[in-house]
């Protein structure tokens, strides 16, 4: 026993010291030192090669986006602040017409109208799963929503080519396409990403706080309305960006049914475009350097930067909300 | 100490292991098993969590730590095999002797270190995997087997060190997680006891137990440190330290406060915090 | 609240009637809650069933006809097929997943057993932050940018595959770094106590511990991949040249496995010819494709279900 274990002191010999005769390592092993080493390794490679191609991902679009203003000798004022998009003509001046605010205008309002579209289902089916029937809402609640995040964003589309731009045209006329069909059709898709979220936000409310208030004599519906929801506002805030962040980056559903129109819309039933839909018809029919293609990247500029604006939104709630609740 | 051994009842396992080591430990008895020498911890480099402890823990003997809760027993207990190292921002000083070598400050094998001192938690945590899995799986990591009639054996004897074969002799391919609690444990034992640890450190081990497992697993300690195991045992139960230990260290507010024979400290402690723990003035 | 109606000897300082008033109109706000909210859950019920029904019962007749689910598309005539389509739509998914789960697996035992606490772990995990919001047209775009163009792949396979694989990854990275932290701590401490490295732990740990949690996040993730089209329009291309299933050269563009040929999937084929809108029967082809697509993802999400279960109970011996 004396000699019992020998940790492999700084010799730098890779063979695993043999610490007893009872246990001489019966097996050859790989050192647990280079097994640790290799382990971490690995990991980090592919933790690094994931950021790698984020970095890259940026650095590329901004490469890109950039060159309308810095080679192309487009204005800032013209890009944001132009209300006419037709970058193949150029306007009494000679400027080309490459004016996104139609487009900036179309994916903001598409993704503020189906958020408000979308925000009493989800908060009404996330309080239901939570508080009112918790075994019907994990067994079949859940699972139906989770099931409606599966369904593939074009078949959305489709379903509102098939059924909502009819049932708008019937309705108020005209073509049918535009922003209302576009932000009801969005509503449905994000629907599954906030409910759930809301669902986790409601759930992490501590029980005391709901024994506390019924305890003290609370309806279900008040404790609900004034302290479940109160607490868990920075969660259902949260879910409700990452919906609009995923709704403002929708292509294809989009595209679709919107009507696909670069001009600043007039009313909600009449053809628009957003950003995504724009790239979308775009980026196919010119050729990377042109003026054209460069105003369309920096248009995925625009989308990249806003999504990185609903991430940083998303961090700065959660920082108060850990402030409300201690 | 060594007479234990002889009146022992009969033991329906087999002897433990490697009975020329346990002889020589006898033979030497009193041998020194690991000595700790100033040992403190830091939380966060300015919270000190423990002050300046030196022990020495012998061979063949259970030693026991106890004290109040967040007295830094357990805390001492997770620097001997370096379990605190796990933890972020903690940081061990001083320094502690294991064969010789500083395991603290030198540049040592973690793993076998850990191979050669082990762990039992407070919470019985056997893997989610077969009862035999759990036995086997570190004898395989640490290519300590020859071949599978030999990895059957050595699980073997360990679950018969641990007191525990012949209940699950007939069940080695159930799921641990179906035993009782005591034999979660035991088995928990087992597995670090099939690596031929010479410590074994238990944390607590009986806290979440009812007792006639507690006394089992007393009874497993016992045995354990009678095949020549240091085994040092962290414990808020000063019946089960006076029951199962041949020395007592006390700990109060991360310091070390009193350690001798376990008699001695429950008979004629002297310092007057460890009386007042011991006639239940605070718990 | 009863006792506050019996009447009290000592001078009223509330007025019960108007306590008994407040509590029934609590009472009321309550059931009116209560009935609100049972319609929005069970209108949203009725909104999935609505649509599954829909889609389903419109592409029915084309869906299970054998000859629609094999003959190749047609342009400008009709009677066209999804048979390269589906086939493209597998092939992609398997390589993507090839490629995206052991990336994440990676990143994920990174993140959650190595990282240290410092800058570069949060700069990995603001970049994985970052990669999950972006849009997925973005992604796609990117992959035109560097995998199309700059190491001039074309439209691909290869280039749809990691453009899906970016899509992918924080998806997967996610279900994996949650399944790993929802394994009990006392299992890793075990480990390591035991002299197992971090890598052992993991490994023969904890992973066995989250593999029906992993499985299931995976195949799920597989419905997300296989629906998903903006990523896939710039780099898979959007052309399905018809396929040879005889030939097996490599570089053949009619050979199936060859993954430098573009390959039209089905999300995007509903897409394509719906936007140019030449194909005579273009509604009955996109609906059958839709039934198509939504079927498999259906048949993902029942996988997924009864896999995480078969398989929790086989690895831990229960």
């Amino acid at each position: 026993m004396a000699e019992a274990v020998q940790p492999a002191a700084p010799a730098p010999q890779p063979a695993p010291q043999a610490p007893q005769a009872a246990r001489a390592r019966a097996k050859r092993m790989m050192p647990k030192k280079r097994v640790e080493l290799l382990g971490g390794g690995i990991s980090g490679a592919c933790a690094g090669l994931a950021t790698l191609l984020v970095v890259t991902l940026i650095f590329m679009v901004a490469q890109h986006g950039l060159a309308t203003f810095t080679t192309d000798g487009i204005s800032l004022a013209s890009f944001f602040g132009g209300t006419t998009w037709n970058p193949h003509s150029t306007d009494d001046a000679g400027a080309p017409l490459v004016g996104a605010l139609p487009m900036i205008i179309g994916s903001f309002g598409v993704t503020i109208m189906s958020t408000l579209f979308v925000f009493p289902f989800a908060i009404g089916a996330a309080i239901f799963v939570v508080e009112i029937q918790p075994t019907f809402g994990r067994k079949v609640l859940q699972p139906v929503i989770e099931l409606l995040v599966g369904i593939p964003s074009v078949v959305f589309g489709l379903l509102g080519l098939s059924i909502i731009v009819p049932f708008i045209r019937g309705i108020a006329g005209g073509t049918g396409y535009g922003l209302l069909a576009g932000s009801i059709v969005l509503a449905v898709m994000v629907l599954p990403t906030v409910t759930s979220l809301s669902i986790d936000a409601i759930a992490a409310v501590p029980k005391s706080y709901r024994e506390g208030s019924l305890g003290l004599g609370c309806s279900r519906w008040q404790t609900i309305w004034k302290v479940v929801l109160r607490s868990a506002l920075p969660g259902i805030m949260t879910a409700l960006i990452l919906g609009m962040t995923r709704a403002f980056g929708e292509a294809l559903a989009v595209q679709m049914v919107i009507g696909n129109a670069a001009v600043i819309p007039t009313s909600l039933v009449t053809p628009a475009a957003t950003l995504t839909s724009v790239l979308t018809m775009g980026m196919g029919n010119e050729a990377m350097g042109t003026m054209y293609n460069d105003v369309l990247w920096s248009l995925a500029l625009v989308l990249l930067a806003m999504s990185l604006a609903f991430i940083l939104i998303v961090h700065l709630i959660g920082r108060k909300g850990a402030k409300i609740n201690g | 100490m060594e007479q234990t051994k002889v009146n022992a009842p009969d033991a329906p396992s087999a002897p433990v292991s490697s009975h020329t080591q346990v002889a020589a430990a006898r033979a030497v008895s009193k041998e020194v098993a690991i000595r700790s020498n100033g040992t403190g911890v830091f939380y966060n480099t300015d919270q000190q969590a423990l002050h300046d402890v030196s022990l020495t823990f012998h061979k063949g003997e259970v030693a026991a730590l106890i004290g109040p809760s967040g007295c830094g027993k357990s805390t001492f207990l997770r620097c001997l095999n370096l379990m605190n190292l796990e933890i972020p921002h903690c940081r061990i000083v001083g320094s502690i002797d294991y064969h010789g070598v500083d395991i603290v400050n030198e540049k040592i094998n973690l793993f076998d270190v850990r191979t050669s001192i082990g762990m039992v938690f407070q919470q019985p945590n056997p893997f989610r995997k077969s009862i035999y899995d759990n036995v086997a799986l570190a004898l395989t990591r640490h290519g300590m087997a020859a071949n599978s009639t030999n990895l059957d054996d050595q699980v073997e004897e360990a679950l018969r060190a641990a007191v525990l074969w012949d209940e699950v002799k007939d069940d080695l391919k159930k799921s641990a997680w179906a035993l009782s609690g005591g034999q979660q444990q035991r088995l928990c034992i087992a597995r670090t006891l099939a690596l031929h640890p010479d410590v074994l450190l238990m944390d607590e081990p009986c806290s979440a137990l009812d007792p006639i497992a507690t006394r089992a697993i007393e009874d497993t300690a016992r045995r354990i440190a009678d095949t020549g195991i240091c085994v040092i045992i962290v414990t808020h139960n000063m019946q089960q330290a006076a029951r199962v230990s041949d020395t007592t260290s006390f700990f109060y507010l991360g310091e070390m406060v009193e350690t001798g024979p376990t008699e001695r400290i429950f008979t004629a402690p002297e310092d007057e915090r460890l009386q007042a723990y011991i006639s239940g003035q605070f718990g | 609240m009863a006792n506050t109606a019996t009447p009290q000897p000592a001078p009223r300082l509330i007025d019960p009637d108007a306590v008994v008033a407040h509590v029934e109109k609590a009472r009321r706000q309550s059931k009116a809650a209560t009935v609100i909210l049972t319609a929005i859950a069970g209108a949203i019920c009725v909104l999935l069933a609505a649509i599954l029904v829909y889609i389903i019962s419109a592409g029915a007749s084309k869906a299970f006809d054998p000859a629609f689910l094999t003959s190749p598309p047609q342009q400008f005539k009709e009677g066209g097929g999804i048979g390269p389509e589906l086939f493209n739509s597998f092939y992609l998914l398997v390589l993507t997943l090839v490629i995206s789960i052991p990336l994440s697996l990676g990143a994920a035992i990174f993140l959650v057993e190595y990282a240290p606490d410092n800058w570069v772990t949060r700069a990995v995990k603001t970049a994985i932050e970052v990669l999950s919001s972006l849009p997925s047209i973005v992604v796609g775009l990117f992959g035109f940018l560097l995998f199309v163009l700059q190491m001039s792949w074309g439209f691909s396979i290869i280039s749809g595959a990691l453009a899906l694989t970016m899509f992918n990854i924080p998806i997967l990275l996610r279900v994996i770094q949650q399944a790993l932290e929802a394994v009990p701590t006392d299992q890793r401490d075990a480990g390591l106590a035991l002299g197992m490295t971090r890598w052992e732990t993991t490994v023969h740990i904890l992973l066995p511990c989250a593999m029906p949690a992993i499985i299931t996040g995976v195949i799920l993730s597989a419905g997300r991949v296989f629906g998903e089209a903006a990523a896939l329009i710039y780099t898979a291309g959007q052309s399905a040249p018809a396929l040879d299933f005889t030939s097996f050269d490599l570089t053949n563009p009619a050979c199936p496995w060859n993954i430098w040929r573009p390959a039209e999937t089905l999300a995007v084929h509903i897409w394509k010819i719906n936007s140019e809108g030449v194909v005579p029967d273009l509604t009955a082809v996109s609906d059958g494709t839709a039934a198509v697509l939504v079927i498999c993802i259906l048949a993902f999400n029942l996988i997924a279900r009864f896999a995480g279960r078969r398989l929790s109970k086989k690895l831990t011996a229960e």
